[in-house]
């Protein structure tokens, strides 16, 4: 220490105070929770969670991430070392996040299951075991501009005539991500095709009616995801997408839902209607280091009540549609009107890899005018067939 | 007058004017945008065509800033990142530069190193890092330590070729007489040199701590949920939420806007020594 | 000076450059091993690479924007550093704002050019405003949109050109000015044969710091246009880490990257190193 001033010195000191500061009394149990919320969701998570808080004497830490990001810390914890207790993963990743996650059937009771349904139930389910907790389930439904569309296409021939009349006012999240499947599938689900028959003639069938929309579509659709194009309708320059029920929230608080914005049903096909099944599942990481706590968290949410008072603070449409008359059922009608035609994509092991096919293929027929059969390439195909997938059962939720 | 073109004819004047007023309108009506959608509200930011004077006024964007813990927490994380990588680099930036101003062969391999790691692209780093991190058990820490970690690294050649200049100005003649008197190396670069360098090691602190205030790439792939400033702008903005992206964006040019204002003229030097991206 | 002295440089040498090899260079070269691993040693995380269209769109911009970039960045900072440079008065207030796109913090900027481009952003606001049509400045994989990367991209770091050749541009004797004029050169002879030759090792050592640099751009492009908006190597890597969870195949566009920046950084280093060999400058 002879060697360092008597400033450096007292620095020294005040460094070694500090640090020593850091590591004092020891804080309540922690509970650290990633949610895929936005920052103000998170905030109103924070104050929901204030009851199991108090209750059980611990802090719970919410923090709002993407459900990649949120799958990649589940991946690095199962490796090594992490500190989550708690993720939420996207219904997409559930078959691929099962084997970085701990089962619990033990955790579930009867009248805990009653609370969702079987199909809700079925998608948690790999080899027989539950690795997941409903917590959030979401399915799309159409954004549109009241002001501008006064009357939103309701089927397949209106929702072409709409964008021959009005180019560059729809759009489709086209960026190379899960979402563009999300706002194709109906497509190709009402046409008679399957994610798993890329081949068929419904398959092709969607994708040529695609083709068809691609040069009257917004431009940005190409780089379009969730939350830009959401944006995109807010400032006026999109007037139809398709979106989860956090989009009218958004708009909502902007002020700009139900003045200018409402939600309608996903226009009707061939086959009839459908809208893919989304949204948030719990499940607790491997090597959570409070999984106690967790399962106590878990079984916490897992009540009538609970589940209610979720849906209230969180402003969250799923678990319960809005009673008729009230703002928020005008708001939600869309989503109200698509919950019996709420089908889950493949919770399969090779989901990323066949999705991530079919991105591609999706993006060749819209942005690269590629015909359908030729944009089916061989890696669709292939990707296909490496899947073992089940078909699943569209129904009531 | 060394180097200052005496340019009196008209024309000339009039394109510098025009480039002068350009300068100065192009670094403050940005600005000022980011300030009024920082405190209009949301809907008035959306409106087509955008207005250019607020209509009404509101806290919220800012507010939201501090009352969310995440946002907090991510303030905290950024400016310990910030200081303790800073710290790491300058110190390791000092002993190399010094070896490389002593020494021909510790020049060329320093600065060999240096060269090779500013080649690096974040992305061919970064991807693979985590895992690394991961076994070192601080990949997305809440503390933002692993983070530091690799600011510091980056950070090395900005410090080292900072303080270069101001330790190769260090006569030889005063290290030598300190060593006739008995000092070891050591103690003669810690008592000596280190004081002597104080302006060019204070200004190499001050830059690596911006560097990493400022980082994006490795931030946004190594604290994936114990996110840093420049990220979490970035999910802001991407998300839709104007008005606290507008309030964070302010908030986060404090630090560089200080420090340039501040020190201005001195800096110059310093900047086009050890600029990287 | 001695022994002691030695072993204390050899430290100093060998800690800073194994952390940084350690921290830096080791991952890439981890990323370089595992990008030939795909189910065991293979090539085929390159092969599926070539086989995307979107591969070869960011590889053609990972040369056209950078190059676009330092352009413009050369051509404005020069405007710059000849403008401050010729007034009589230093002016406190011109050189902040000039300094002020560096300053900011990149994310800051990027936002703010997010907020002024975009469709219904403050540019088009001001040209329909004016009675003009609205333009489609980040129209994904159009060439405007890559124009306006560029300026972005550019707008940071402009600063940093101007410093350097303001710098040089003060090394220009004033005699050398002074005899120009009693020669009879007008304003642009005079920047063609006194000041830019004088300026050139100012330049060559810019575009050699800056050049490098300018290939390795990512967070432009994320913020302004997304990933699909104009590719470039580091964002279509980070897309096939992050929306298609493929690591392998994203450290091999990272590799691809690597090998580009090593290729033209080091020619541009042998460039500097024979070029200051024959100017007898320190590069």
């Amino acid at each position: 220490m002879h060697l360092l001033g008597p400033s450096k010195r007292s620095l020294f000191l005040a460094l070694a105070v500090l640090l020593a500061g850091c590591r004092a009394t020891p804080a309540p149990e922690q509970l650290n929770i990633a949610l895929a919320v936005f920052p103000d969701e998170a905030a109103r998570y924070d104050r929901f969670v204030a009851d199991f808080e108090s209750q059980h004497h611990v802090h719970v830490n919410v923090l709002a991430q993407t459900y990649t990001d949120i799958l990649q810390a589940m991946r690095v914890q199962a490796a090594s070392r992490g500190s989550l207790d708690l993720v939420e993963l996207d219904l997409a990743m559930l078959g691929e996040a099962h084997e970085y996650a701990q089962p619990l059937d033990q955790i579930v009771s009867p009248s805990a299951r009653a609370l969702f349904s079987n199909e809700a139930w079925n998608a948690a389910t790999i080899d027989r075991r539950l690795y997941f907790i409903p917590h959030r389930l979401m399915w799309q439904a159409m954004i549109y501009n009241r002001v501008e569309v006064p009357n939103p296409p309701a089927t397949w021939d209106d929702l072409a005539r709409f964008a021959r009349e009005h180019p560059g006012r729809l759009a489709i999240k086209g960026a190379r991500y899960e979402g563009a499947v999300c706002d194709v599938m109906p497509f190709v689900w009402t046409a008679g095709g399957t994610e798993c028959e890329p081949n068929s003639p419904g398959s092709i069938r969607a994708l040529d009616f695609m083709r068809q929309l691609a040069p009257d579509l917004n431009d940005e659709s190409a780089v379009f995801r969730e939350m830009s194009v959401l944006e995109a309708q807010a400032r006026g320059s999109v007037w139809i997408h398709f979106n989860w029920p956090f989009a009218i929230a958004y708009l909502q608080s902007k002020g700009l839902a139900p003045y200018v914005n409402l939600s309608a049903p996903i226009p009707a096909g061939p086959d009839g209607r459908a809208t893919p099944l989304g949204g948030g599942y719990l499940a607790i990481p491997n090597s959570a280091p409070h999984a106690k706590l967790a399962a106590e968290f878990i079984q916490y949410l897992l009540t009538a009540d609970t589940q209610s008072k979720l849906s209230r603070d969180l402003g969250w449409y799923g678990t319960v549609p809005p009673p008729t008359g009230t703002e928020d059922a005008q708001l939600y009608s869309g989503y109200t009107a698509m919950r019996q035609f709420v089908r889950a994509r493949p919770t399969v092991d090779c989901y990323a890899d066949l999705s991530d096919q079919w991105r591609r293929a999706i993006r060749g027929v819209l942005f690269d005018d590629a015909a359908p059969a030729s944009a089916i390439a061989a890696s669709v195909l292939k990707a296909a067939d490496r899947c073992d997938c089940a078909e699943n059962a569209s129904g009531e939720l | 007058m060394n180097g200052r073109a005496r340019d009196d004819n008209g024309a000339g004047r009039t394109a510098r004017f025009a480039l002068e007023a350009f300068v100065i309108a192009a670094a403050v009506l940005p600005l000022y945008l980011l300030a009024k959608q920082s405190v209009s509200p949301e809907l008035e930011t959306f409106a087509w065509p955008p207005h250019w004077l607020p209509h009404r006024l509101t806290l919220d964007h800012f507010l939201s800033v501090f009352e969310v813990n995440e946002l907090r927490g991510a303030i905290l994380r950024s400016l310990a990142v910030a200081a303790i990588s800073a710290a790491i680099a300058t110190t390791l930036g000092a002993m190399l530069a010094h070896a490389m101003a002593r020494s021909a062969i510790a020049q060329r391999v320093g600065f060999s190193t240096v060269s090779g790691i500013r080649l690096l692209p974040m992305i061919a780093v970064a991807i693979p890092l985590g895992t690394i991190l991961a076994t070192l058990g601080v990949y997305d820490s809440p503390s933002g330590i692993g983070l530091a970690i690799v600011h510091a690294a980056i950070a090395i050649p900005t410090a080292a070729l900072t303080i270069y200049a101001s330790f190769a100005a260090i006569p030889l003649e005063i290290e030598e007489a300190a060593w006739i008197d008995g000092a070891s190396p050591l103690r003669i670069f810690l008592t000596i040199d280190l004081p002597m360098a104080r302006a060019a090691i204070a200004t190499a602190l001050i830059l690596c701590f911006i560097l990493s205030w400022d980082e994006f790439g490795f931030a946004l792939l190594v604290q994936q949920t114990n996110r840093t400033l420049p990220p979490l702008l970035y999910y802001y903005t991407v998300f839709g939420n104007v008005g606290p992206a507008s309030a964070l964006a302010l908030l986060m040019m404090i630090p560089a806007v200080i420090v340039v204002v501040a020190l201005g003229p001195s800096l110059r030097g310093a900047l086009t020594a050890g600029s990287s991206r | 000076m001695n022994a002691a002295a030695k072993r204390l440089r050899l430290v100093f040498v060998v800690v800073p450059c194994v952390f940084m090899t350690a921290m830096l260079l080791l991952p890439a070269l981890n990323g370089l091993v595992l990008s030939f691993d795909r189910h065991g040693p293979s090539l085929g995380n390159y092969r599926i690479l070539l086989d995307d269209s979107m591969f070869w769109r960011a590889l053609a911009n990972n040369l056209l924007v950078p190059v676009g970039s330092v352009i413009v960045e050369f051509v404005l900072g020069l405007a710059l550093a000849l403008t401050l440079t010729a007034r009589r008065k230093p002016s406190a207030l011109i050189e902040t704002a000039a300094i002020l796109p560096f300053a900011i913090p990149e994310i800051v900027i990027l936002t703010l050019a997010r907020y002024i481009f975009m469709p219904r952003g403050y540019l088009n606001g001001t040209l329909v405003t004016a009675g003009m049509h609205a333009l489609p400045w980040l129209s994904p994989r159009s060439s405007l949109a890559m124009l306006t990367v560029i300026v972005v991209d550019a707008w940071h770091v402009t600063p940093i050109v101007m410093l350097m050749l303001m710098a040089g541009l003060q090394t220009i004797p004033a005699e050398l000015y002074e005899a120009a004029r009693l020669d009879g050169a007008g304003t642009l002879a005079t920047f063609r044969y006194v000041t830019l030759p004088m300026l050139r090792p100012a330049i060559v050592g810019a575009l050699i710091l800056r050049g490098v640099d300018a290939l390795r751009i990512f967070s432009t492009v994320l913020v302004l246009t997304g990933p699909e908006g104009v590719p470039v190597l580091s964002t279509y890597s980070y897309s096939l880490w992050d929306d298609a969870q493929k690591p392998h195949e994203a450290m091999a566009a990272s590799m691809i990257l690597a090998l580009l920046v090593t290729i033209i950084g080091s020619s541009r280093l042998l460039f500097a190193a024979r070029y200051s060999r024959a100017t007898g400058a320190m590069a």
